[in-house]
């Protein structure tokens, strides 16, 4: 069975039948859609048993020509998993049903248009994450974008025209310096494959391998946000509606970290090298940079999006410290960055639906009449900010040990962020939660209902397991990733035979002269 | 150490923290059940339940830690638990594992323990609350999260313990969170213990990178083999990090300031977590860790000044707290003071004796607080108290039990345990001397504070208003926990008898082989002993300055409120300092909080908006009246347009010809 294939193709069949179906009943457009997405995370927890954790190279490949390339380069139609995509892949399939749900009720004007373009979102997203050409990886990394292009636009908040433009043209610069890039790679290596680009990669030299990596790093910097390029986020993120969010958190900004991984440092080992302390100090600038930012918010979904940017760091952080901790545990955190600002922007937007506000100040006290909604809230704030025994331990955990053995100082900047961490969520969750009922239109406030507890429940379960048994995620992910250190152990060689070489010449230089 | 390790892991000490995980997940479910319910539901049905699960999950895990307990005294060695893997990192792999050995036994029964009588206390006290499920299941957590704190047998494990009792001690705080005062101590509370944990994370990350394990066994027998000159200083530093990860948790300068506020949390509370267990922590982490400390002198020398520093500021603040349990909270940092104390001149069983009658007699004064509270309708300034004696004997008779244990009065438990701290700050010798002077003048400043609480309270004109308060004796389900615990401060110093005494120091012996290694290393040192004549004398002079001080206090207090007010309206000032903490807490918030969200509020509109976002937009505003100028040229002149295309060519051209050249 072509499970890659169906994974991709399911959301995209669902979206063309949404998209035709000559029904107007909003319910089951719904249904439909809802049914789809379900059947891709089926599909999802498939690929997941399937996964061999003792494989390095990709599984599952598929392929398929396309067409040619002028100079005869067939592009192909090629997918294929690995260690690195499996967690963003089954995380993508997990989440997408839950945001379905959630949006059921907020979301009232051309619903059908939103769920079409949810449904293409998840392919495009799957695609970028399963392709194995570098051309097919382009299109579904555009295809994945244009959808939340429309999604803030029509359905966002009230500054959503300028929080639009800005995400477009972030994106739309990323993605052209990301194209030269690509061309270039595809006109030197004469190739598209992506594993036969990252092994004609690991033997070109520090300059052609420093170029090409600048060009991606930039394009995936924009993406993840690194700062100073994060300023789209906080916009969009506010703008957005709650399904455009939690996708956004969740999935979309995995694009740039998990980009960062395939096409920065497993692609080009010697320029990561090179770049290792500049990403390190970027990510450890962004967690407290992202903290403090979150500190002076008072518009929750805001600060929700700025302690995006301080988690990233961490990702971010991990991943450029190039250790064997450092890469499992950002790889990891990308999921749980997903888990558990994905919970908490499903949150806001739960209590947004019945009180239309955003800001801190309009809150207080509402656990008095929300109590389950103030447990999640609470435990979403528990997973965020790392509580061990949940999801968000393990990767900061397994980031910061692996950080501390490439960067002692830069970690102990870092760790930091595990306090303004609490120090931003838990005033939020005071000034929320505890307090007098300061205002009387949030006495009357409902709980939350059995559909919200549905779309919430599975997504806290998994912070739980996670946080215990992180084993069977990080297994998967070791196999690819040990081959990802190999290339670095390799590539520090090289360096070092490089100086050694470069020394001797220097001084016959000099004396020469 | 004695790390005989046994062929294979048992399961059953996993009970030990998991039943009252259970009586958590039990009883929080109930909380829930009963969410779904109308409002008038059935309460007065499901209080017992909840409670007797609760109270059963403890006895069921006081039962096994008797076990392991009576395991070990039977000459066992250290008892492993089966063993889960957690956290694979590649070079090792951190794991969910129990050791049940002479320290953790002991701590395990002490939580337990006086866990188990404050649930059924609490029982009692809060009565009729609306979310006594959820209390429970709080309270069981947190047994849960500290039984998982001292029985882990690696750091990262007991790292879990130590975030989630800070995360129960956030909740229980926090618990009558419709009180904004009570969540924002609550948040106080997590936010300076997580300033701790960092500090703890980090002092991790240098063993796990120096060593390369977290295990205790092999990070002791490890620094054990450091321990010589050329120690390398990463393991100097390793310490001093995770004693600041102490200070957090165990309310030390300069972290204390989140414990008196803390007192904001219900009573049962109070005497469970800051006071008997969780505060406790740091100087358990100390111990467990002892050779690595030992090995680190420099560090050790500070753990002792700032654990003499602690007890003295905080007993000072004591003396002018007119909250009761604001006398008992700084108190409770003062007598942990006085255990890093013990901790920074070497005694390691000392500061563990004194952890044990700490956590019997601090229990009981507050749990008695609370009985005085209870009955006061919730009153708990002493000004409006006095002569509740007569309302509530028990009461009264259990908490001069207490005060007499923590004044340190002749025989009783806190007397044998302060006095070997003292003892053995004496015998270091050198600075040591210092610490034990400053240990001497807190004895003395703890027996005026205390027997001016007891005056204040008890003794005296009532002064409370006779119409709206109706002080009345608490009921069996909490005077019956009193009881036990005042028996056990009166008669726990039999568990550390001096040596002049010439009988078996029983809980020395106990934890020998524990704090053998540590003091291996540190013997090397200092060796100081004391002669049985200067023993018997500073047990006299403890003596002498506890009833001294006790006496004159109750005195001065027995009258009533004139003696407080009198020393207010000649120093005002130093009064107003002294009853702040010395003005610590406000110093933090203009010199550290204020500042902090200064700064945050400057970064985010200044830098960010305007700089950064600033330009962004300036680009995109530029880009566009670029725009604007480039289409004004689409003007339809035909001359216009040969004049751009002639100069462009020549520009072109000479581009070329250049590059050409």
């Amino acid at each position: 069975m072509p499970l890659l294939t169906l994974i991709v193709f399911t959301p995209l069949i669902g979206a063309i039948l949404v998209a035709l179906a000559p029904v107007r009943e909003v319910r089951v457009l719904r249904g439909v859609s809802f049914g789809f997405t379900l059947l891709t995370a089926l599909l999802g927890f498939l690929v997941w048993q399937d996964f061999d954790p003792n494989q390095a190279a990709l599984q599952l490949t598929e392929s398929r020509p396309w067409f040619e390339l002028p100079g005869a380069l067939a592009v192909n139609f090629t997918l294929g998993i690995d260690g690195i995509s499996i967690l963003l892949v089954s995380l993508t399939a997990f989440l997408m049903p839950l945001v379905l749900l959630s949006a059921s009720k907020s979301i009232t004007t051309r619903i059908r248009e939103f769920l079409v373009w949810l449904l293409i979102m998840e392919a495009g997203m799957l695609g970028v994450f399963l392709a194995t050409d570098i051309f097919l990886f382009y299109v579904f990394w555009e295809v994945s974008l244009v959808p939340l292009y429309f999604m803030l636009g029509i359905w966002g908040g009230e500054r959503r025209l300028y929080a639009t433009l800005k995400f477009f043209l972030f994106t739309l610069a990323g993605s052209l310096v990301m194209l030269v890039g690509v061309i270039a790679l595809v006109y030197l290596s004469g190739t598209l494959d992506i594993a036969a680009l990252t092994q004609w990669a690991g033997t070109q030299t520090l300059e052609v391998q420093g170029w090409l990596f600048a060009a991606f790093a930039l394009a995936f910097a924009i993406k993840v946000p690194l700062l100073p390029f994060h300023t789209w986020l906080p916009d969009a993120h506010t703008e957005a509606p709650t399904a455009g969010s939690v996708i956004l958190a969740g999935v979309l900004l995995k694009m740039g970290t998990y980009g960062l991984l395939r096409f920065g440092i497993a692609m080009f080992p010697l320029a990561a090298l090179e770049a290792s302390t500049l990403f390190m100090i970027l990510g450890a600038l962004g967690i407290v940079y992202g903290a403090f930012l979150a500190m002076a918010q008072t518009d929750v979904k805001r600060l929700i999006a700025c302690s995006s940017v301080s988690h990233l760091g961490f990702v971010v952080l991990g991943m450029f410290a190039l250790t064997g901790a450092g890469l499992r545990g950002s790889v990891l955190q990308m999921v749980n960055h997903g888990l558990s600002t994905g919970l908490l922007f499903l949150l806001i937007g739960m209590i947004y639906e019945r009180r239309h506000s955003r800001e801190l100040a309009d809150y207080g006290g509402i656990a008095k009449v929300m109590p389950l909604f103030a447990l999640f809230f609470v435990f979403s704030v528990l997973s965020s900010v790392g509580l061990p025994g949940l999801n968000g331990f393990v990767g900061e955990w397994l980031i910061l040990l692996g950080a501390f053995e490439a960067s002692p100082v830069l970690t102990a900047v870092s760790v930091t962020g595990v306090i303004f961490g609490a120090v931003y969520l838990l005033r939020a969750t005071r000034l929320m939660l505890f307090g007098e009922i300061s205002h009387t239109e949030n006495k009357t406030l409902s709980d939350l209902t059995p559909r919200e507890l549905g779309v919430l429940t599975p997504i806290c379960l998994l912070c739980l397991v996670i946080g215990v048994m992180p084993g069977p995620f990080i297994q998967r992910t070791e196999a690819s990733l040990a081959v990802i250190e190999q290339r670095l152990d390799a590539a520090r060689d090289q360096q070092a035979a490089r100086v050694e070489l470069d020394l001797p010449d220097d001084q016959e230089a000099e004396s020469a002269r | 150490m004695d790390t005989t390790i046994a062929e294979s892991g048992q399961f059953w000490p996993w009970l030990i923290p998991g039943l009252p995980l259970m009586g958590a997940l039990l009883t929080g479910a109930m909380h829930l059940a009963g969410l779904r319910r109308p409002k008038n539901g059935d309460k007065a049905t499901s209080e017992p339940l909840a409670a007797s699960i609760a109270v059963l999950a403890m006895a069921a895990a006081f039962a096994f830690s008797i076990k392991g307990f009576l395991a070990l005294r039977g000459g066992e060695a250290n008892i492993l638990s089966t063993r889960y893997d957690w956290i694979p990192t590649g070079d090792f792999t951190v794991t969910w594992s129990l050791m049940i050995d002479h320290l953790s036994s002991l701590m395990t029964l002490v939580v337990t323990g006086i866990g188990l009588l404050i649930h059924i206390y609490a029982a009692g006290y809060m009565k009729g609350d609306a979310g006594y499920a959820k209390f429970f299941a709080y309270l069981n957590l947190f047994v849960a999260m500290m039984l998982m704190l001292v029985l882990s047998d690696n750091m990262v494990g007991t790292f879990v313990g130590w975030e989630g009792v800070g995360l129960c001690s956030y909740l229980l705080i926090g618990y009558w969170y419709k009180d904004g005062w009570r969540a924002q101590a609550a948040q106080k509370a997590f936010v300076v213990n997580r300033i701790g944990d960092a500090a703890f994370l980090l002092g991790m990350f240098i063993l796990a990178t120096t060593l390369g394990s977290l295990d205790y066994s092999s990070i002791n027998s490890e620094a054990s083999l450091l321990a010589k000159p050329e120690l390398p200083w990463r393991l100097s530093l390793a310490a001093l990090l995770l004693f600041g990860g102490a200070c957090g948790k165990s309310a030390q300068i300069p972290l204390f300031v989140w414990l008196p506020d803390a007192m904001a949390g219900p009573t049962p509370v109070s005497a469970l977590i800051h006071a008997a267990t969780m505060v406790t922590s740091g100087v358990y982490l100390v111990v467990r860790l002892n050779p690595l400390f030992a090995a680190a002198p420099l560090v050790l020398t500070l753990i002792g000044a700032i654990g003499a520093a602690t007890a003295f500021v905080a007993g000072t603040s004591a003396l002018r707290q007119r909250d009761l349990k604001g006398v008992l909270a700084y108190s409770t940092v003062s007598q942990l003071g006085y255990m890093f104390l013990a901790l920074g001149v070497g005694a390691f069983s000392s500061a563990i004796f004194h952890l044990v009658t700490h956590a019997f007699f601090k229990a009981l004064l507050f749990l008695a607080a609370g009985s005085v509270i209870h009955g006061m309708n919730k009153e708990q300034d002493m000004h409006k108290m006095g002569g509740l004696k007569a309302h509530m004997p028990k009461t009264c008779l259990t908490f001069i039990a207490g005060a007499a244990a923590l004044s340190g009065l002749p025989l009783m438990s806190g007397f044998f345990s302060k006095d070997e701290i003292l003892a053995q700050a004496f015998a270091g010798g050198g600075v040591s001397l210092i610490l034990w002077a400053v240990g001497l003048v807190t004895a003395a400043i703890t027996a005026t504070y205390t027997w001016r609480m007891v005056a204040l309270v008890f003794f005296g004109k009532e002064r409370f208003d006779k119409q709206s308060v109706h002080p009345h004796e608490s009921g069996a389900l909490m005077t019956t926990p009193l009881f036990v615990l005042a028996l056990l401060s009166v008669a726990g110093g039999i568990l550390g008898l001096p040596i002049v005494f010439h009988t078996p120091h029983i809980l020395g012996e106990w934890l020998a082989p524990v704090v053998e290694p540590g003091q291996a290393i540190l013997a090397a040192a200092h060796n100081g002993h004391l002669s049985h004549l200067a023993e018997w004398i500073l047990l006299g002079l403890g003596a002498m300055i506890a009833l001294g001080c006790a006496h004159l206090a109750f005195h001065a207090h027995r009258q009533g409120t004139q003696s407080d007010l009198a020393f207010e309206t000649k120093n005002p000032e130093l009064a107003l300092s002294l009853s702040n903490a010395w003005g610590i807490d406000r110093a933090y918030q203009v010199m550290l909080v204020q500042p902090v969200m200064t700064a945050a509020s400057a970064i985010s509109t200044l830098f960010d908006l305007a700089l950064i976002d600033g330009a962004v937009n300036g680009l995109g505003r530029f880009a566009q009246r670029l725009g604007e100028r480039v289409s004004r040229q689409a003007s339809g002149h035909l001359g216009a347009y040969g004049l751009t295309i002639g100069g462009a060519a020549c520009a072109l051209a000479a581009i070329w010809m250049w590059i050409g050249a």
